[in-house]
């Protein structure tokens, strides 16, 4: 397990994703890991993206409050 | 844990003829082990939601264990066999301790993983780990060693998960 300088963060965007920074671990329910794009990434909070678990955009047409 | 700390109404507790099983609702961040592992005992559909015949004492004990957090407890209702536990996980905690002690005596860095993210089928982000939470206005949220964030939209206590998910048949 790679050793990081400082805990990962978790920043809640008003009305769109979670901007998770980084070193972490991504992984499905069964424990497999999910490939992802780079050190940043946005996962979907909304429940209407068509790019699960990350965020495509969707919240806007939906009009996400949250 | 124990009776004593079954202090919110809302808490339950399930009994067969060996041990009796508490929920506490107010603790749970929705992990959903328990179901996923042992829908028999655990179904969140069923009222009551626990059923203690749906399998053996053992796995059932094995499961409660698996929760990350002290939503789900059990006691013996022997108290010799709970006497007995007790001291199992106390020798086990002495354990841990005595190792971390080890390693401060060694001046060894404490070990800092980075925070592991399972996305739950039809559920929530379940996060353990280390690391940090901030709001939209950028301010850090309290310390937690596990959450879980809502990824329904439907929460009512955003951005954590609080079960929704499964009233409104989120399929993702």
């Amino acid at each position: 397990m790679a050793k990081s300088d400082k805990a990962t963060e978790f920043h809640v965007l008003e009305n769109g994703p979670l901007m998770v920074k980084g070193n972490f671990k991504l992984s499905d329910s069964e424990g497999k890991e999910i490939k992802h794009p780079g050190a940043d990434i946005f996962l979907c909070r909304c429940g209407a993206t068509n790019n699960s678990p990350f965020c495509d955009g969707s919240h806007k047409k939906v009009s996400f409050h949250g | 844990m124990n009776e004593a700390a079954m202090n919110d109404p809302d808490d339950r507790a399930y009994k067969n003829e060996d041990i009796t099983v508490y929920w506490r609702p107010g603790k749970c961040i929705h992990a959903t082990t328990c179901y996923r592992e042992l829908i028999d005992v655990f179904n969140p559909r069923k009222r009551p939601w626990v059923n203690m015949e749906g399998a053996p004492t053992e796995k059932i004990i094995e499961i409660v264990k698996k929760c990350p957090t002290d939503a789900l407890t059990f006691r013996y209702n022997d108290e010799e066999k709970q006497k007995q536990e007790e001291e199992i996980e106390k020798a086990e905690r002495e354990r841990r301790k005595a190792k971390i002690q080890e390693q401060t005596e060694q001046k060894s860095e404490p070990e800092q993983e980075p925070a592991n993210i399972q996305v739950m089928k039809q559920g929530p982000l379940v996060v353990s780990g280390s690391f940090a939470v901030f709001d939209s206005n950028g301010n850090q949220l309290r310390n937690m060693a596990m959450t879980s964030f809502c990824r329904c939209g439907n929460s009512q206590s955003m951005p954590f998960c609080d079960g929704t998910h499964r009233k409104i048949g989120f399929n993702k």
